[in-house]
């Protein structure tokens, strides 16, 4: 199954031509996980940018209390996560897991997509704007979240 | 259009939750997020529609399936 309908539909890849989601379909390989299935624990080494074709992933981090997470975000069908790594090469910020059976994500390596954006600068300029942009939403949603009592 | 929607919930019970749309949510739908269902009670556009995006933000309170 092409995977160029999904990225026409995930708004960090707004702005491509259908050729220039061709070339970001050719880095991408499919992987399904499961309910608690764990993507990446924080502080491990990043290497991957992830987008939800279907399914819930919860991102958490590790509290002060030992062997204790804080749901920070839910992100569904669309979102991208591990992103950081792309733009920053720091260890996760937060971990990764799995809430709902049968959730596909597509997967794109760290270096590989760098290697794009350098060789096509359009697509680069127009992913790291938009990137930027997908940060921007999730510390607007956060400011939100923390406005609401309780 | 496709949306990108920021769900908050209300009372602090949900850490909130991000995902695409291809509806206009409205106030009165329903929604699943994780294996819970919340029910919208407001939508605002938070920040301009880009190409063939827009982004939305709802409020919901939980409801009983």
């Amino acid at each position: 199954m092409s995977v160029v309908p999904l990225l026409k539909k995930a708004d960090i890849l707004n702005g491509l031509s259908g050729s220039q989601l061709e070339k970001v379909a050719e880095l991408c390989r499919e992987q399904i996980c499961n309910v608690d299935d764990i993507i990446f624990k924080e502080n491990d080494a990043s290497s991957e940018l992830y987008l939800i074709q279907d399914g819930l992933v919860e991102i958490t981090l590790s509290v002060a209390e030992p062997g204790t997470e804080k749901s920070i975000v839910t992100l569904g069908k669309g979102q991208i996560f591990g992103e950081m790594a792309l733009v920053d090469e720091g260890p996760r910020s937060a971990s990764a897991r799995c809430i709902t059976d049968g959730t596909r994500l597509w997967v794109a390596n760290r270096a590989d997509f760098i290697s794009l954006c350098e060789k096509d600068t359009s697509i680069g300029f127009t992913v790291m704007k938009n990137i930027a942009a997908d940060l921007s939403f999730k510390l607007r949603l956060i400011n939100l979240t923390r406005k609401e009592p309780g | 259009m496709i949306y990108k929607v920021s769900f908050v919930v209300q009372g602090g019970g949900h850490p909130g939750a991000i995902q695409n749309m291809e509806k206009r949510p409205e106030k009165g739908d329903r929604v699943e997020l994780g294996n819970k269902l919340y029910e919208i009670v407001e939508v605002l556009e938070i920040i301009p529609s880009r190409g063939e995006f827009g982004y939305l933000h709802a409020t919901c309170r939980p409801v009983e399936k």
